[in-house]
């Protein structure tokens, strides 16, 4: 995944930086596809909705850089309007298929992704948790593989690691809570 | 066995959870390889069905300075329009302005109509003055003379004649510069006569126009009869009739021998009140003169082919042929001649109508004194000022038709630059 950096030079608001040059669509689209996708699963878009979530959010953007509606002006802000564009999609689904949307809890979760997906990917991120994950009991390895690799039920992990399902409820959240935390360390430090 | 973790679970709320559920985003893809798919090529396709790629120049920008240069060049192109027309047909208004300021005005003694008919290049037909004079008299006279030359341009004179006792006449005649008119005041010579000072008496045709108004139409037929017969003239055609309401009316195509012509112009004037006269001679002495010398061509070419006949030793076939030449030319006279004797009975005896209406209690219009003179100015005044908007509302008009064709292109072209420009919005927001 493309992820350049060239977001240092100062400008005014509003006006693209000095050595920015906009992305082609087909640039747009490999650089952006993968973490509005991600940010469409934190939003809790279902497998089935979450492509054409997906889709649709790039086409809308696309065709308002097309006719000029939307400048590019650097890759951060780029992002930020396809988040804007996916959350309005996922929104304006949630409304189609009859269901109020959590607005409060989705302007939280932009602002928890745009504290902690520092870049517009989530690369960094995953890299972290993937050095965190080393770090984790075996137990909980286990059952972390079993729930999220193999989808199981709790229940049946609960059988597999020979635990009550709450137990595996437990150390399930428990792991997250870790990793969270180391993952929180790594991409700040 | 779950579908996925995240899959259905409302969103939380708390700053901890949503960092929770961002791992368990980042497990369900490292753990499952739950790897997000590459839309790519799938979207650049549908994009290029939609045929919107980025142009290097923004296809809105394009059509917009489309329109706007279209509309620049439309609204110079109604300029242009407009300028043409003004230039071409300003002087054609102001024309118009001065015609109608010519209206014949009856009841001011003023020169009322003038016309000037130029001779025209290579035509046979002579330059021409006719003016129309009103004579502030008693009973108002409209007075038309109109003399033109027989020749092809000749160059023409004009008179003015004075008339007496304070009643200012004005009669301008044109007539040919090698004429033999004597003078305007000779116009009973000139118009009416016929004695000149040439070698062949001038022969002209007279034709006037009389209306009369009488307030009794008893009595008028027979009177009109009796003033026939005493010119030694005759009636050719006659028309009575009884028109709006009451009122009656008569009109006779009078001959009349042009010797007696004045003299009877005079006495019917009697029969009622003139209300309208005009008059006109036409001078035809070249073409008489030219048809009597034909004639006289014509009868010694007989006259000489009579002597061939008496040659003794001629042959049958000689005598045929020229008998036959004989009958043809004499047949030529005769017509001829023929045209001779119309052309005399047309200047022997002069033409006049005469119309004569009844109107009881009926007034002829009076020496204006200086406050009617006033309120006829006022009065015109106002109508020739209705007449200026009116030809200004024509002459607007007539040029509205490019104008509005112009508008209508251009509101069409921003209706449909609107349109496009919503739907171009409308296909970008779905």
């Amino acid at each position: 995944m493309a992820t350049t950096s060239n977001q240092k030079s100062p400008s005014k608001p509003g006006q693209p930086l000095a050595d920015f040059t906009p992305d082609t669509p087909e640039l747009l689209i490999r650089r952006h596809q993968t973490g509005i996708w991600r940010y469409l699963r934190f939003l809790g878009a279902d497998e089935d909705v979450v492509d054409d979530l997906l889709q649709e959010t790039l086409l809308a953007v696309l065709r308002k850089d097309a006719d000029g509606t939307f400048k590019q002006q650097s890759h951060k802000q780029t992002a930020a309007y396809l988040r804007a564009t996916a959350r309005n999609q996922f929104i304006s689904r949630h409304r189609k298929a009859g269901r109020e949307p959590d607005t409060v809890a989705i302007e939280a979760a932009e602002s928890v992704w745009a504290d902690v997906a520092r870049d517009y990917g989530l690369e960094n991120y995953l890299e972290a948790l993937q050095d965190c994950l080393r770090s984790v009991s075996e137990r909980a390895a286990s059952a972390l593989r079993l729930f999220y690799s193999d989808r199981r039920s709790r229940v049946e992990v609960a059988d597999e690691l020979g635990m009550k399902p709450a137990g595996v409820k437990t150390l399930l959240r428990r792991t997250r809570e870790s990793l969270r935390d180391c993952i929180e360390r790594k991409v700040t430090s | 066995m779950n579908n996925s973790s995240l899959s259905g679970q409302p969103l939380p709320r708390d700053n901890g959870e949503l960092k929770e559920r961002l791992v368990e985003v980042g497990l369900s893809e490292i753990l499952s390889g739950d790897l997000p798919p590459d839309y790519t090529q799938a979207l650049l396709k549908r994009l290029d069905e939609t045929a919107i790629r980025p142009q290097p120049l923004h296809r809105d920008t394009a059509v917009r300075r489309a329109a706007q240069v279209s509309a620049f060049l439309a609204a110079a192109a109604c300029l242009l329009l407009l300028l043409r027309f003004a230039e071409d047909h300003l002087q054609e208004f102001a024309k118009a302005s001065e015609r109608v300021a010519a209206v014949p005005d009856f009841r001011q003694n003023k020169l009322a109509t003038k016309n000037f008919t130029p001779a025209r290049k290579g035509s046979s037909e002579a330059g021409m003055r006719d003016y129309t004079v009103m004579v502030p008299e008693q009973r108002s006279r409209e007075e038309s003379y109109t003399v033109m030359s027989a020749e092809p341009r000749q160059r023409t004179q004009s008179y003015t004649v004075m008339v007496p006792e304070n009643r200012q006449r004005s009669e301008q005649y044109t007539v040919p510069r090698e004429g033999r008119f004597s003078s305007p005041q000779g116009a009973n010579t000139g118009l009416h006569g016929t004695p000149v000072d040439g070698e062949i008496a001038r022969k002209i045709r007279y034709n006037s126009t009389l209306n009369l108004v009488v307030d009794q139409f008893d009595g008028v037929i027979d009177r009109v009869n009796s003033v026939v017969a005493r010119h030694d003239g005759y009636v050719g055609q006659t028309n009575l009739g009884q028109m709006r309401g009451e009122q009656r009316s008569g009109s006779w195509t009078i001959r009349i021998p042009v010797g007696n012509y004045q003299a009877f112009l005079q006495e019917v004037d009697e029969i009622g009140i003139l209300d309208a006269r005009h008059e006109s001679a036409q001078d035809v002495t070249v073409q008489f003169t030219d048809l009597e010398r034909r004639i006289e061509n014509k009868k010694k070419l007989e006259e000489r082919i009579i002597k061939l006949l008496e040659r003794p030793d001629d042959e049958l076939k000689h005598v045929i042929e020229v008998e036959r030449e004989l009958a043809r030319i004499r047949s030529e006279v005769e017509g001829l001649e023929g045209q001779r004797q119309v052309m005399l009975n047309q200047t022997s005896l002069a033409t006049i109508t005469l119309h004569v209406r009844e109107e009881r209690d009926y007034v002829p219009p009076t020496v204006p004194t200086v406050g009617s003179r006033l309120g006829n100015a006022w009065s015109n005044g106002f109508a020739r000022t209705g007449n200026f908007f009116m030809n200004l509302a024509i002459w607007f008009i007539e040029r509205l038709i490019p104008i509005v064709i112009c508008l209508i292109v251009a509101f069409f072209l921003l209706r449909w630059l609107r349109s496009w420009r919503a739907m171009r919005k409308l296909g970008a927001g779905s």
